[in-house]
């Protein structure tokens, strides 16, 4: 579940962005992390475009719970 | 079997009668609690007078007395008279003034349990939470059936459709609403995948919200877990629970806006960090080739510089052979100019203006005076081209010898 969800990338996308304003990186750090972010930002405008609405009631959620 | 058959509009006009020669029903004061207000633009005043068996509908008209007293809760006392609404065959009250009798009941208790509640630390500002700026799952507490949870769905699907919602389907009115409540609310505290809950009541008159009035529903929410927005009723209604809640909405629809980021702005920022990384990164390559060039520089201001020396150095050389060259030239001026003198001095040009050469003929001297030459010597005299041989006859001097 890590990291596949919109939130952590999103968070991920936000931390590529952070290092690279103020961290003094190599240039080959800076490409990998320009990349990486380009990735992310990608995969979330995907999850967004992509994402639905999922409704459950509470006693299904419990019953799921305690299996 | 009795004689009397009546048709509605008979019925309803006879009641009619009788309530207008009724001794008591003619003019008198009813007492309660005011409910249900509602004042529509015709300025007409609708609402009940209650107590905790019987509802009386009543009637103020525009520009009768005490319509600011007209507010659900308050324990009233109205003077007026008992009618019939003929269309509709409804009894209802018929007042022309309404007086406050103090506050009513609920109210009264409304007040009692805010003011303990409160001095318990229920409201305190310091205990209440975060609602999260980006949940993934929310717990609903609200009716399955009635408008408020379509509402709040669709503010859900439109605005940010990446959360999943779980429905506690919840008696929000009426008898046992509130250990209704209760329980949602406990249950959603056994899931731990539960971001923030939404307690949701469409608007209704003070007796209708109730149950968000009671105090096992402000503990239970109090002791929730998982922070909890209350969006009960009408952005003027107030209530217990919204006290409480971490967070108050002023409706159903609001709260799910709070809870919900607008997707539109989610993309908006996602393209944001894309430029910033663009521009990040551009610095960052940007940077590197100014110190690059820089350094680049440097090189060639060197090489730049070490060839000027050299410019100096042959323009030196240069400006020497020039100053040579004009000395030289200089030289060969003086040297023309002496020749052009000496062409002066030609013989020829001397012979031209008439000067003749003479010399003596024994031995080809020039004679330059005339102390060695005798009478009889042969003079030779001389231009360009001709000679002619003389003899000299008499020699003279100054003195005549």
């Amino acid at each position: 579940m890590a990291n596949n969800s919109f939130e952590d990338k999103l968070k991920e996308l936000e931390k590529a962005v952070r290092r690279l304003e103020e961290e003094e990186l190599t240039l080959d750090q800076s490409k990998i992390l320009y990349k990486e972010g380009i990735k992310l930002a990608k995969e979330c405008n995907q999850l967004l475009e992509e994402t639905e609405l999922e409704i459950t009631e509470l006693k299904k959620e419990l019953e799921n719970k305690e299996f | 079997m009795t004689e009397i058959t009546f048709t509605p509009s008979e019925l309803t006009k006879y009641i009619h009668k009788k309530l207008n020669q009724d001794k008591y029903l003619n003019s008198f004061q009813l007492t309660g609690e005011i409910s249900n207000h509602s004042s529509p633009p015709s300025g007409h005043h609708y609402f009940a007078i209650k107590d905790d068996e019987s509802l009386i509908r009543c009637v103020l008209f525009r520009g009768g007395a005490g319509q600011e007293n007209l507010k659900d809760g308050n324990e009233v006392i109205a003077e007026g008279k008992m009618s019939i609404y003929q269309p509709r065959g409804e009894i209802q009250f018929i007042a022309d003034n309404v007086k406050v009798q103090g506050e009513g009941s609920l109210q009264q208790k409304f007040e009692k349990l805010k003011a303990e509640l409160e001095a318990q630390g229920f409201f305190d500002k310091s205990r209440k939470r975060d609602i999260p700026k980006m949940p993934k799952t929310i717990g609903i507490v609200t009716s399955k059936t009635g408008s408020v949870l379509q509402d709040i769905i669709n503010v859900i699907q439109r605005r940010y459709p990446n959360l999943k919602l779980i429905i506690s389907d919840t008696r929000v009115q009426g008898e046992n609403a509130s250990s209704s409540i209760v329980e949602s609310i406990s249950l959603m505290n056994k899931l731990d995948n539960i971001d923030v809950i939404i307690l949701a009541r469409g608007g209704g008159s003070i007796e209708d919200l109730w149950p968000f009035n009671e105090e096992i529903v402000a503990r239970e929410i109090f002791k929730s877990r998982i922070p909890i927005i209350s969006a009960v009723g009408h952005e003027t209604d107030f209530t217990i629970s919204d006290l409480v809640s971490d967070l108050r909405a002023p409706t159903p629809s609001a709260a799910a806006e709070i809870i919900s980021p607008d997707i539109e702005s989610l993309k908006e920022s996602i393209n944001l960090k894309l430029r910033e990384l663009n521009l990040s990164f551009n610095g960052i390559v940007e940077n590197l080739k100014n110190r690059f060039f820089l350094s680049m520089d440097r090189i060639i201001n060197f090489k730049i510089e070490t060839s000027i020396n050299n410019l100096k150095i042959s323009s030196l050389r240069d400006n020497l052979n020039l100053t040579l060259d004009v000395k030289i030239k200089e030289i060969k001026f003086t040297l023309l100019n002496l020749e052009n003198s000496l062409s002066h001095l030609n013989i020829n040009k001397v012979f031209e203006k008439g000067f003749f050469l003479t010399q003596l003929k024994s031995d080809k001297s020039i004679i330059k005076d005339f102390k060695n030459i005798n009478k009889g010597d042969h003079i030779l005299i001389s231009n360009s081209s001709e000679t002619l041989e003389a003899e000299a006859i008499k020699v003279k001097n100054d003195k005549g010898e």
